[in-house]
């Protein structure tokens, strides 16, 4: 059993915290939403504002620049009045002038010849250019075109250094705008660097009598005269940190504050802010735009963040600022920021208030059927919760009274649970023990069918060798029935044979036959030799009992008789004999006849045994046939058998497999049984814990 | 034996050359010797007129069993003897005839064969005396090729003829 958990966060805690934070996390988003949105537009309206400061100063520059140029057109007209005719350069008495570049401040001595306005000499003369100085105000200056170093030299001006001298013998060199559109003999506009200042000019070329540009006329408005600017500047307030400025952005002068209301004609192109950030270059590089810079007033020598915006005048190249402090910006926010955090204080006071008396209203019945549930886990059931606590007029109450209730039902089934908890132990003991019975039931089973099936197995085998020796019997019947046919062939062929050789003996026979008619005829043809000798020896026998009878006269005659007697006789005896050799070969042929006759017989008996070995192989070949045709069948069958076999082996696989399932489920289901029989023992155990 | 060898024979016998005549040759007794089936049997050659053969042989009633019958020889009718039947009571299987000289009588042997004539002298024909039965019917035997071959009587023949007929 686990051991109870130690409640670290409790009902109370989770209640109190979750109702702060209901009451509290929606005003902080409301206040967050009304913190950005206000911010948002205070910085709307400075942006706006510092824009449109930014953008009346530029108008003004402009309209300034435009009212100089003008006047600066005026002027050029007086000049050009007054330098207009025939202007040349003496080639007589050059003067020696001791140049300076205005702009590297390099100086070296050099002879140039004189110009000649309407044959009034003006290189070193100023008379001609204070008069009209005079006249239109300003500046006036003459330039002759000076080379090696090739530039404008001043031969004659009105405007003087800062020592009080006049400012002739500088130059302009020769890369500088103004003398590249001089030399072209094209007029030249804008804001030029004269002897120690920026102004506001016109360069008119001047040509002598070829149309070749030999010097230059310039009048101009000092730029830096800008203190009607300087007022409109100052009198534009922003808020009470704010402030307007100008920043030069001449080749020279880039940098400068012409106008600003602390640090005027100071040069501030590399000042940086507190992030090192050169925040006036990235000004004159931008021209136009919009930062914040954390910048340290030397004022109280404090770290201020600058919101800065600047737009850039290019008829007069300066960058038009305007700046306010974002302390100054962000104070309205800040003080709406405090009175947000100081009413959010109050409600969360009020809310945590309110949400300690109802957690501890909630938790304090919670904490009770804690207490409860506690006896109840050491399986204590008599504890139950109290009336007071049933008779609370909330939900809360009629928890209670449902848990006393749930409690005392409880109780009861539990006390039946245990009851049935004896009843099933026994049960769960005999399905134990059946299970076993039926596991190793099956396990008998499963082991002899799995035999069953070891021995189909081999006599699957063997009938496939069966079927393997009867396809090769059958292939050795069809075979046989083949050599049997061949035998047959070969007994009609023979039977054949054997009937010419029987039809070759009867006509040796019948030659034969033949042949003893004519030793007969022979025998008869001795026969009557012999009866001719007969009669001859008769004859014979005859003249000698006539030659007896003669007497002496007879005795010749009796010789002869007696002689033709013995040649009677001796015929008599051939033919004897060859009557015996005939008779000898009668014999012979009658042997010959009887061997030919038994040989006939033996013909005969061998056409018969041939007839009856055709009749035997006849009944071989259709017993061969009928071999084959059952060996095909006995064939057929026992592959029938063979799958029947196999279906039957299959079944029995299934069967066994079924069997070893049912043995797997046997196993299982005692197992089970025995874990049932566990469990059951402790639940019987558990309950006994438990005190109803 | 040649022609030449006869002639010369011949010959001999007319020159008259005493070396090579038997000198006993005129004592010798003429015997012809025939055969019944298997027995030989044996007439003076003097008594034998003919030998004949091939004779149709009729049947001749009321005879004695041993007269065969007769037989035609060149339009004389002769009374065939049967000696087997008289001998043996059975008939022989001869087909040859000896035709008997005898006088006023005409009769003859049937034979199966005739063997020959010969001579033979008086000294060896056997007198038949101490026999008993048949000694009448023949008048001598005498040896020939290792058998005894007896002489018929034919007078004694005739004579039993005679008296069988006129029983």
């Amino acid at each position: 059993m686990e051991t109870r958990k130690k409640v670290r966060f409790t009902i109370k805690l989770q209640l109190l915290l979750g109702l702060v934070g209901v009451a509290l996390i929606p005003a902080i988003i409301l206040a967050f939403i009304s913190h950005t949105s206000e911010e948002k537009i205070i910085l709307k309206m400075v942006e706006e504002h510092l824009n449109g400061v930014t953008e009346n100063l530029l108008n003004i520059c402009s309209t300034c620049y435009e009212m100089n140029q003008r006047t600066i057109n005026n002027n050029l007209n007086v000049a050009t009045h007054f330098v207009e005719g025939k202007v040349e350069l003496s080639s007589e008495d050059p003067l020696k002038w001791t140049v300076e570049n205005q702009v590297t401040r390099e100086t070296l001595t050099k002879s140039i010849p004189k110009m000649l306005i309407k044959k009034y000499v003006v290189s070193g003369d100023t008379m001609l250019v204070d008069k009209i100085t005079q006249m239109v105000g300003g500046a006036v200056t003459i330039f002759q075109v000076m080379q090696n170093p090739n530039g404008l030299l001043r031969i004659s001006t009105s405007v003087k250094k800062k020592d009080g001298t006049r400012g002739i013998g500088t130059f302009i060199p020769d890369n500088s705008p103004v003398y590249k559109s001089i030399v072209n003999g094209r007029f030249f506009r804008g804001v030029a660097y004269v002897v120690d200042d920026w102004y506001i000019s016109a360069y008119k070329p001047l040509f002598d009598s070829d149309y070749k540009v030999i010097g230059a006329v310039y009048v101009g408005v000092k730029q830096t005269e800008l203190n009607i600017l300087k007022e409109k500047f100052s009198s534009l307030k922003i808020g009470t940190t704010g402030m307007t400025y100008v920043i030069d952005c001449h080749q020279n002068e880039k940098g400068t504050l012409l106008i600003h209301p602390t640090l005027e004609g100071k040069n501030a192109y590399e000042a940086k802010d507190l992030d090192g950030r050169s925040y006036v270059k990235e000004m004159i590089e931008n021209k136009n735009g919009k930062g914040v810079y954390r910048i340290l007033d030397p004022k109280d020598n404090k770290v201020k963040r600058k919101m800065i915006y600047y737009r850039y005048l290019e008829s007069m190249e300066w960058i038009i600022a305007a700046e306010i402090e974002e302390d100054e910006v962000y104070a309205p926010l800040k003080e709406l920021r405090n009175r947000i955090v100081g009413w959010m204080m109050v409600c969360v006071v009020f809310v945590v208030g309110i949400s300690i008396f109802m957690a501890r209203s909630f938790s304090l019945i919670i904490q009770r059927i804690v207490e409860v549930l506690t006896f109840l886990e050491k399986g204590n059931f008599s504890k139950s919760l109290e009336e007071k606590d049933t008779t609370r007029g909330d939900e809360f109450g009629i928890m209670a009274s449902h848990f006393n209730d749930i409690l005392l039902n409880f109780k009861q089934l539990l006390k039946k649970t245990k009851e049935t908890s004896e009843v099933i132990a026994q049960s769960i003991q005999d399905l134990t023990v059946s299970s076993k019975e039926i596991s190793t039931t099956f396990s008998q089973q499963a082991a002899a069918v799995k035999e069953i099936v070891a021995t189909m197995e081999d006599s699957g085998q063997v009938s496939k060798a069966i079927d393997s020796k009867m396809g090769e019997m059958a292939k050795i019947a069809v075979q046989t029935q083949q050599n049997v046919q061949s035998g047959f062939s070969l007994i009609n062929n023979t039977m054949g044979k054997m009937e010419e050789i029987r039809q070759t003996n009867n006509k040796t026979i019948q030659g034969i036959k033949l042949v003893g008619e004519q030793i007969s005829n022979i025998g008869e043809v001795v026969t009557i030799i012999n009866r001719i000798a007969d009669q001859t020896k008769i004859i014979a026998f005859n003249a000698e009992l006539q030659a007896s009878a003669a007497g002496e006269a007879g005795k010749n005659f009796q010789i002869v008789a007696t002689e033709v007697r013995r040649l009677a006789d001796s015929t008599v005896s051939s033919t004897g004999q060859i009557k015996q050799k005939i008779g000898e070969i009668q014999k012979a042929a009658d042997n010959l006849m009887l061997a030919s006759e038994t040989g006939t017989e033996r013909i005969k008996e061998g056409h018969d045994f041939s007839a009856h070995l055709q009749k035997v192989f006849q009944e071989i070949l259709n017993s061969a046939e009928v071999s084959a045709g059952s060996a095909k069948e006995i064939d057929t069958l026992i592959k029938q058998q063979v799958a029947a076999f196999e279906e039957i082996l299959l079944t029995l696989k299934q069967i066994s497999s079924g069997i070893n399932d049912f043995e797997f489920s046997a196993r299982s289901t005692a197992s089970s049984s025995e874990e049932l029989r566990k469990i059951s023992a402790n639940l019987n155990e558990i309950l006994m814990k438990y005190v109803v | 034996m040649e022609n030449d060898q006869i002639v010369r024979r011949l010959e001999v016998i007319n020159e008259g050359h005493p070396e090579e005549e038997d000198p006993t040759a005129s004592l010798l007794k003429k015997i012809l010797i025939f055969a019944i089936d298997q027995e030989m049997f044996a007439v003076e050659a003097g008594q034998v007129k003919e030998i004949v053969t091939g004779n149709q042989l009729y049947y001749l009633p009321f005879v004695p069993s041993y007269v065969r019958g007769l037989i035609n020889r060149h339009g004389e009718a002769y009374t065939v003897f049967d000696l087997k039947m008289i001998f043996e009571n059975e008939t022989s299987k001869g087909n040859k005839y000896l035709i008997m000289k005898i006088p006023n009588d005409q009769v003859c042997l049937i034979v199966s064969d005739v063997i020959g004539i010969m001579g033979v002298s008086p000294e060896d024909i056997l007198s038949l005396s101490n026999q008993k039965g048949m000694e009448e019917m023949f008048n001598g035997a005498f040896d020939f090729k290792g058998k005894r071959v007896l002489i018929v009587h034919m007078n004694v023949l005739l004579k039993r003829l005679e008296n069988d007929l006129s029983k």
